[in-house]
């Protein structure tokens, strides 16, 4: 089985090597959580060492996210001809009527036209929320269940970001279903799950877990996540 | 100082490249001086100021750069007021051209120890009557901003420029000199920018250009259509609307004819002048200053917009509505006539404009009125008899008009009193004949009657009689119309829906994706997929350069846009075949 890198410095290492080639990894967390900068993070880095990318912001337009990754010292140049942002929020903005429009078949078309054309190896998806309200789904899991099959098709290496609430349970412990609102942990390879946890009387942290992930054999806990030129995660100081 | 010196120089480059750029590339001669003037001012302004700073200039030039400072702020408000207005500026604010009389009195007035930029932006009357030009350009451009969606966008750019203008000019100025700091006396560091702006509205707005027929000149004489006011054809197919315009036209009187490339004007040639409409989001401001300029060159001339619905297409409705306000009045003040066609017009559009009681002319299609005639005389008849004469002029029946009732009552004399005569019943004969004659003569009158004589709503085919079944069977007898009926039946049915030919090219394109945006597209035409004529096809192919042009911007790989590019060029193309072909 090939391995991909994350290049997040201790991720790999969790990951007993890296990501599976061609899995579905759900990047879950609550807002604030840098899901989106993580995963842009991951296809630049790959970027950066010839590994084509897709970003495929469904909310954020792309002037922002570049913003956004230059603020964090990502220099959009390095990765230019190797990461493309597919701003699909400009189209939503552009057209009078985005409610009527065939998202899902809109996004399957751009996606699929830009894997033939410009061949990433890695796609991101974000969000999963935000594609949800736009196709207007009926069946919510079965229509999740069909675009997990229909990536997989793709042969990428795929990250989808979903929102959770910022809120946590009460008792501290986050149930299962708590990852994903229509289960979608069921469909996909693999999950990340971060969070913000409480950290002394005044301070956040940003925690880590990879909840899941077919075919290695991971470190299921929670682990610090940081980011000081480039993402780290580290083990929980007691 | 070098740096300054440079990029003086650098802006005396940009000003003269833009000049050059608007003297090539408008058509408006009064804006195009107007922005020439300006540029020149700039380009003096500059030289002077790099002349006197590298001293090959002697200090007497300091006054040339004292006067084109001061001269730039009159002819900016000036030309912004142009902009706005286009070559109607001075009938509309002829009071602005005022502010350049004002100049020789202060240049003299100002002692030549203050002729200094500082002063210039003082408060004293020099500063006064400098902040009062820029005043006035502001407060159009605001006004515009909030009142007309037309030039809302252009009064944007210019504002911007006008800023330019004032951080370039007083700003930089005062505020260098307060701090101490060396100051381009009298140069204005950012006004290539400012002009840049100016020029961006001008190409923008620039009308389209007019094939103009040699030798027009202002009319005068009387014409069959109301003079100083626009004139709405309410009409299917804009059929008595190009009559009017080509009978007009003919007699000597200045025509324009403002249309889409694909639209009913394609083949028109002769005496009308011709400008088409470009898919692009300024067709609406663009077809109107089209207009005024033609009618301001040509006062007493006649306009015909005859499918509005492509503008609103391109441009959205409430911009072409505005346009539509500024044409009425621009047919006002010049004695000119606005033909306004409504036929690709949604009934809210429609209902929209009839509050403005503007000369209203509902109108009838001729097809049907002809048939009609027919039909009183021939009964069911009427249709195999139309379709025969159409398939030998090489029209369709539903395009007929007046213009072929001439070719139309000698083919009735062939085709139906010609075989009569063979009928061995002589009252028969003279029955078949004397139903013809006076289907003939009807037709003649239906022909002659004006479209201000047809907006009373008297039509034929309002007033048509039951036909006479016994005549008709036996008459049917003698005509042969019924195989051309038929045969035309038949490719009718073989041949795909506008619909269905439409769907293949959007599937084709964009996949599954593809039906469900033709039909997104339908509804913003306000058609239905049944309803989907030749014309509205080919203004699906208009909507396809403008609306899914955004398609390709969404992309950052640079095949992967051109190609999307090529598609959203090749289903324009491919609509735009698809309604030539059916036209």
């Amino acid at each position: 089985m090939n391995l991909t890198k994350t290049y997040v410095d201790g991720l790999d290492e969790i990951l007993n090597g890296g990501i599976p080639e061609g899995s579905v990894v759900l990047i879950a967390g609550a807002p604030g959580t840098m899901k989106t900068s993580l995963s842009y993070y991951m296809l630049y880095q790959n970027a950066r060492q010839g590994t084509k990318g897709l970003y495929v912001s469904l909310e954020q337009s792309r002037a922002s996210l570049l913003d956004h990754a230059e603020s964090l010292g990502l220099k959009t140049d390095a990765a230019q001809d190797s990461l493309s942002v597919l701003d699909l929020a400009a189209l939503r903005k552009s057209w009078s009527k985005p409610q009527d429009q065939p998202w899902m078949d809109l996004f399957k078309m751009y996606v699929k036209g830009l894997r033939s054309s410009f061949g990433y190896q890695f796609l991101a998806i974000d969000s999963l929320d935000a594609l949800e309200i736009l196709a207007k789904y009926q069946n919510p899991r079965k229509e999740f269940f069909e675009l997990v099959k229909w990536i997989r098709g793709l042969g990428c290496t795929t990250f989808v970001l979903g929102e959770l609430p910022s809120l946590v349970t009460p008792g501290g412990r986050l149930g299962r279903t708590a990852l994903a609102k229509h289960k979608e942990e069921y469909l996909v390879d693999g999950i990340f799950h971060v969070r913000l946890a409480k950290q002394g009387e005044f301070g956040m942290q940003r925690q880590l877990r990879v909840v899941k992930m077919r075919g290695v054999r991971h470190d299921p806990d929670y682990h610090a996540l940081l980011y000081d030129n480039g993402f780290k995660v580290t083990s929980l100081m007691g | 100082m070098i740096e300054v010196d440079l990029a003086v120089l650098a802006g005396v480059v940009v000003d003269a490249w833009l000049v050059a750029l608007v003297a090539l590339r408008g058509r408006r001669p009064w804006l195009q001086a107007t922005f020439a003037a300006l540029g020149l001012t700039l380009i003096v302004n500059g030289a002077a100021f790099l002349g006197l700073d590298t001293g090959f200039l002697s200090a007497s030039w300091g006054d040339a750069v004292f006067a084109t400072l001061v001269l730039l702020y009159p002819l900016s408000a000036i030309l912004v007021l142009g902009l706005i207005h286009g070559e109607s500026l001075p009938r509309r604010r002829a009071a602005i051209f005022l502010l350049l009389v004002a100049i020789p009195v202060i240049l003299l007035l100002v002692p030549p120890a203050d002729r200094t930029a500082l002063f210039a932006y003082d408060l004293n009357p020099l500063g006064g009557f400098l902040g009062l030009c820029l005043g006035i350009a502001i407060a159009e451009c605001m006004y515009q901003r909030m009142t007309s969606a037309l030039l809302g966008s252009a009064a944007e750019w210019l504002i911007i420029g006008l800023l330019f203008l004032v951080v370039g000019g007083p700003v930089y100025s005062v505020e260098f000199a307060s701090l101490g700091l060396p100051v381009a006396e009298g140069a204005n560091l950012v006004a290539p920018v400012a002009l840049a702006t100016f020029a961006l509205v001008a190409l923008r707005t620039a009308p389209y250009p007019v094939r103009t027929r040699p030798g027009a000149r202002p009319w005068s004489g009387e014409g069959g259509l109301p003079r100083g006011a626009a004139v709405v054809f309410e009409e299917r197919r804009p059929a008595y609307a190009m009559a009017e315009l080509h009978r007009e036209a003919s007699e000597g009187r200045p025509t324009l004819l403002v249309a889409r490339s694909s639209g009913p004007a394609q083949d028109v040639d002769g005496p009308l002048a011709v400008a088409r409409v470009e898919a692009n989001r300024h067709a609406a401001i663009r077809a109107m200053a089209t207009v005024s300029e033609f009618l301001s060159r040509f006062p007493g001339a006649l306009v015909g917009l005859l499918d509005v619905g492509d503008v609103a297409l391109l441009s959205g409705w409430v911009s072409t509505r505005d346009a539509i306000r500024g044409l009425r009045t621009a047919a006002k003040e010049t004695g000119g006539t606005v033909l306004i066609g409504t036929a690709c017009l949604t009934r809210v559009e429609q209902e929209d404009l009839r509050p403005w009681k503007m000369t209203w002319w509902s109108l009838p299609d001729p097809s049907v009125e002809i048939e009609a005639v027919l039909a009183r005389s021939f009964g069911p008849g009427a249709g195999p008899l139309l379709v025969r004469f159409a398939s030998e002029s090489g029209v369709r029946p539903a395009d007929l008009t007046a213009d072929h009732v001439p070719a139309l009552t000698e083919f009735l004399g062939r085709a139906v009193v010609a075989p009569g005569v063979a009928v061995t019943d002589r009252a028969a004969t003279q029955a078949l004949q004397g139903q013809t004659q006076a289907a003939i003569e009807d037709l003649r009158a239906i022909a002659a009657r004006s479209p201000s004589d047809l907006a009373d709503g008297n039509w034929p085919s309002k007033n048509a009689a039951p036909p006479e079944h016994d005549l008709v069977v036996t008459a049917d007898a003698y005509w042969t119309g019924r195989e051309a009926e038929a045969a035309s039946a038949t490719r009718a049915s073989n041949r795909p829906s506008f619909f269905d030919q439409a769907l293949s090219v959007f599937v084709e394109a964009f996949g599954p994706a593809g039906e469900s945006m033709l039909r997104s597209e339908l509804a913003k035409l306000g058609r239905r997929p049944q309803d989907l004529r030749a014309a509205d096809v080919a203004r699906l192919a208009d909507r396809a350069a403008v609306d899914l042009a955004a398609m390709a911007d969404v992309v950052d790989v640079p095949q992967e846009k051109a190609r999307i590019k090529d598609q959203i060029e090749s289903i324009r193309r491919r609509l735009e075949a698809i309604a030539g072909v059916e036209s």
